[in-house]
């Protein structure tokens, strides 16, 4: 019972991180038709601000997230316009080594900065600690991450399903021709959503800083993980996000507690089977144009 | 997949220039001496590189995944030498043979797929195989890797000297005999056919070509290649370790062959030294600089789009000596 | 392309001839090539290494002998997963500066692939802190300057068991070392009468620890063995044995986890961490106060002695008695192996003896992160004298 317990709590919690991290880059994906590889550098520069402010004094944990979010929104508007809107029409080959370069000059950068060693995360005393659920304890950190992470989800599904905003998005995505010539500004979408993207994946590098420790080499070392999620949810399906990162959580956190040895394999051992078997992912059931 | 003229993948021919950098290659014996140890291994890494290009420059795969056929190669190799037949071209040859069996193996599966599916397969299939060797340390060695690796005189003769040279010398027939052979298979209709497929995979399949079977056959080749350059890594390392099936190998390979420029088979071999050479100075200068330059150099030459260095010195050549005749 | 036989046959039996002639030709100056990690991920692990030789060579000049000693420092820019670095730098220091004495090669896989270097050269290379058992026996011209991983594997189970623990569980890094460490632990712990309940092996690049100590409390042990990679691993998992209450509940008994120049990237969650390893920088002889002094007055106040310091400066020690065994004659790398076998003397961990098996006899120390004044240190508290290297087993 404690074990299917601890499975629960930790593998959505853990799972709902990555969410918040991979749900910007199902859009981009399925709606500029990029292999963004560098989506967990924004994850990874967002997670480093958050925490150095925090870690320097200069503003409490939980303000210091938003600032860490609206710097990499910035920063990722730069970006877009700068180098990734090239990439809109290019091969693969060239999405891919763009995108592996740009990764290099972040890791680059974060050295730099930061220093080669884990990046310490001080929580402050109201994050710390354990709170006793009665048939365990569970830790007050993650507790808050899960009901943050599922707020914020929870905006994005309403700003996905009920606004135009939305509406247009999901257009875009479904058929960008047929969406271009009903008038919808589809350049201008495509800023937006990877602005917005890059925002979602800061925020989960900065409040997940704690469970996904931060190194200079966190966009390489959860890029696999990022993609696993992307690659099982289906381009653009914003709703499966959800699911298929809780459902990686669990696996990977049941996979690591019951047969440690093999942890590692078992997520991509589940990943290849599942792309070979079902390529458009877990959920998909729409076609796209 | 279309392929606009900016792209990358954009052809070039140097034709008459070829046989200088083989000559540099030759020199580099008698100008370097001392230096033929990581000159042996820059030859390796362009032989990778080589293996990257039938692949993804002819056949248009995507993959993240030769780093697995170069450790195969470089293991089986080992265990060649430790079983006791200590003749190394022989054995290179049967490592490379174990490789190429595994991409037969895999690749009717994995090359269903394109795109991203196709990479993070392959990646996955690449993570799998580092900790399988990790996990098998009885095969493997684990961490500490194979090491008693004896290799008998290279052709009877031959001794394999401290300084690297012979060594040296031996890689190098490889990559000429390699070269010349993936050059002729891609100039064969086979070859043609690969790049059909490149462009529209589905055009090709309206006209009949079977192309599962030729993407398998282009992924076995490029496998044999990367198991030759791993077997050649252990036989003048005399050494094996884990670092073979690492994920940096593979992105090195992609990336040397972006620079070097995709399509041209020379990329590889043009790419490989530059990468090695800036690698080396620039972690003299600052290491952490090194990431800098690289991810610049990436960035800014698909920004270029130019075909890498081939690309670029395909244009000035072309400029100084006029359209050249269509052979 | 056609080069004459006679040419390349000439060209081989040259390179064959330098291979195996003796290195040191120069009676005046003998040259010592040291390989490790100067830059990247383990940088530190470098900058011990040169600031221990400096402070030796600061302390006891650089003339032995007879002649001048001269140092050739190479990267071997570990943590590229490349361990051929270190080998091909090995080959080129032989073969073309023509050194006599090796040094540093701080990873196992690099020691292993330099080993046929120091064979066909005859050159004595001196690891300064690689650990594995199996490292001696590539090699006749290898001596150990650090532990054997084993050691401390076993006195944590021998020093649990004196404290009266008797449900033993062990978690380590999933490779070489660490599984060497869970054997020699269930091993002792079992022979002196202990029950060993449970034993993990953490994938390398886990970074979620969450289940692994959630595996330690169902389990419900009294002593937890730890072997994890200093850094972000060992941090992260002492924080999920923390957060998980374990860290307040069972003895934990690591090696370098929380060494004094890594505590800063914990929080307090380390408190009660014990360690057993071979040095510790608080130890008060004269010879670690001198190291100190020296260190302090070179590299500025707040420099400590880590292990690889300690390595380094040790085995420049060896290297200069191997030097001066050979004064007046050319070097000769296995007799002068053979005349540091049963060499003692003080080091600043304390008295050192190179026992026949080419390692060391040396103390153990057995730490506790304390919080003192607001800081973290480790304070020794116990210590076993003169532990020998336990016999071969491999």
């Amino acid at each position: 019972m404690s074990v299917v317990a601890f499975i629960i709590l930790y593998g959505v919690s853990y799972g709902l991180v990555l969410c918040l991290i991979s749900v910007g880059l199902v859009v981009t994906m399925g709606l500029m038709r990029v292999i963004n590889l560098a989506h967990g550098a924004f994850a990874a520069i967002g997670g480093y601000i958050a925490v150095s402010l925090a870690g320097h004094g200069l503003l409490p944990f939980a303000a210091a997230i938003p600032v860490a979010v609206i710097a990499v929104v910035l920063l990722s508007i730069v970006m877009e316009r700068l180098l990734f809107v090239h990439l809109y029409n290019a091969p693969e080959l060239d999405q891919v080594l763009m995108t592996i370069g740009f990764n290099f000059v972040v890791v680059a950068a974060l050295t730099l900065f930061f220093g080669t060693d884990v990046y310490p995360v001080r929580l402050p005393p109201w994050l710390a600690g354990s709170v006793d659920l009665g048939f365990r304890t569970f830790e007050v950190y993650r507790v808050i991450t899960m009901a943050v992470c599922l707020a914020v989800i929870g905006l994005l599904w309403l700003a996905f399903d009920r606004t135009n905003l939305g509406a247009r998005l999901r257009a875009a995505v479904d058929n960008r021709g047929m969406a271009q010539a009903t008038g919808i500004d589809v350049p201008r979408l495509f800023l937006l959503t990877f602005a917005a993207g890059s925002g979602l994946a800061a925020f989960g590098g900065a409040i997940g800083a704690p469970m996904l420790p931060l190194e200079p080499i966190y966009p390489f070392k959860y890029l696999v993980l990022v993609l696993v999620v992307v690659a099982l949810s289906g381009f653009g399906n914003v709703r499966a996000v959800v699911g298929v990162s809780i459902f990686v959580g669990i696996v990977d956190t049941a996979g690591r507690f019951f047969l440690p040895d093999l942890g590692a394999f078992i997520i991509y051992a589940l990943l290849i089977v599942l792309m070979i078997w079902r390529r458009q992912g877990l959920f998909a059931q729409r076609t796209v144009a | 997949m279309t392929l606009p003229r900016e792209s990358i993948l954009s052809r070039h021919r140097i034709g008459a220039l070829e046989p200088v950098w083989w000559l540099l290659a030759l020199l580099v014996y008698f100008v370097f001496p001392k230096h033929l140890a990581i000159a042996s291994s820059v030859l390796i890494m362009a032989m990778f590189a080589l293996s990257f290009d039938v692949v993804l420059g002819y056949a248009g795969i995507l993959t993240l995944g030769n780093a697995v056929f170069f450790g195969v190669g470089a293991y089986a190799a080992a265990w060649i030498s430790i079983a006791g037949w200590h003749e190394a071209i022989t054995g290179a040859f049967a490592a490379a043979v174990v490789s190429a069996l595994a991409a037969g193996a895999l690749g009717p599966f994995v090359l269903r797929l394109t795109g991203l599916p196709l990479i993070m397969v392959t990646l996955g299939i690449g993570v799998i195989f580092f900790e399988a060797a990790n996990k098998a340390a009885w095969l493997t060695g684990g961490d500490d890797g194979l090491s008693n690796i004896v290799l008998s005189p290279l052709l009877g003769w031959f001794r394999w000297s401290l300084s690297g040279g012979t060594a040296y010398l031996y890689v190098l027939v490889w990559l000429g005999l390699l070269f010349a052979l993936i050059r002729r298979v891609m100039a064969s209709p086979f070859g043609v056919a690969l790049q059909g497929i490149r462009e529209n995979a589905d055009r090709m399949r309206l006209i009949g070509a079977p192309v599962l079977r030729h993407l398998v056959v282009s992924y076995v080749i490029s496998a044999f290649v990367a198991g030759i350059a791993g077997a050649l890594w252990t036989q003048t390392n005399a050494f094996v370790g884990l670092g073979v099936f690492s994920l940096d190998r593979a992105i090195d390979g992609l990336v040397m062959l972006a620079l070097g420029g995709v399509g041209g088979l020379y990329g590889g071999l043009i790419g490989a030294p530059v990468y090695m050479l800036l690698k080396h100075f620039s972690q003299e200068w600052n290491p952490h600089y090194w990431m800098f330059l690289i991810g610049g150099l990436l960035i800014f030459v698909v920004r270029l789009g130019r075909g890498g260095i081939l690309g670029v010195l395909g244009r000035v050549l072309s400029q100084w000596l006029g359209p050249r005749p269509v052979s | 392309m056609k080069i004459s036989l006679v040419r390349l046959v000439a060209a081989m039996a040259l390179g064959s001839l330098t291979a195996t002639a003796q290195v040191a030709h120069a009676e005046e100056t003998i040259k010592i090539g040291i390989v490790g990690p100067f830059s990247g991920p383990f940088a530190t692990t470098g900058t011990g290494f040169r600031q221990g030789l400096e402070a030796y060579v600061a302390q006891h000049g650089s003339e032995v002998g007879g002649r001048k000693v001269q140092l050739i420092y190479r990267d071997s820019e570990t943590g590229s997963s490349d361990p051929s670095v270190a080998k091909r730098l090995a080959q080129e220091l032989v073969v073309n500066d023509n050194v006599a004495l090796l040094g540093g090669f701080m990873l196992t896989p690099e020691a292993a692939a330099a080993a046929p270097v120091a064979n066909e050269a005859k050159t004595p290379l001196l690891l300064f802190n690689a650990a594995t058992p199996a490292l001696l026996e590539m090699s006749p011209y290898y001596i150990r300057m650090g532990q054997n991983i084993a050691q401390p594997a076993e006195l944590g189970a021998t020093w649990a068991r004196q404290l009266g623990k008797s449900r033993g569980y062990s978690a380590t890094a999933d490779y070489a070392p660490g599984h060497i460490v869970e054997e020699a632990f269930a091993a002792k712990f079992a022979a002196e009468g202990g029950k060993i309940i449970g034993k993990d092996r953490i994938p390398l690049k886990t970074v979620d620890f969450a289940p692994f100590a959630e595996r330690i409390a169902n389990a419900n042990p009294d002593v937890l063995e730890v072997f994890i990679t200093p850094g972000a691993p060992a941090v992260g998992f002492i924080k999920a044995l923390a957060a998980r209450g374990l860290t307040k509940k069972i003895l934990i008994i690591g090696q370098g986890e929380a060494e004094d120049n890594d505590l800063h990237l914990y929080d307090d969650s380390v408190v009660g961490f014990h360690s057993i390893i071979y040095l510790s920088a608080a130890l008060d002889n004269p010879e670690n106060n001198a190291l100190k002094a020296t260190l302090h007055r070179r590299f500025g106040p707040g420099t400590e002695p880590s292990a690889f310091t300690i390595g380094a400066y040790d085995g420049l020690n060896i290297m200069y008695r191997m030097i001066e065994s050979q004064a007046g004659k050319p070097f000769d790398g296995a007799a002068a192996v053979k005349s540091v076998i049963g060499y003692s003397w003080k080091s600043p961990r304390g008295p050192v003896t190179i026992a026949p098996s080419r390692e060391l006899i040396q103390n153990f120390y057995v730490r506790e992160v304390e919080k003192k004044d607001g800081k973290l240190q480790n304070v020794v508290i116990k210590t076993f004298e003169q532990v020998q290297p336990p016999a071969s087993k491999k």
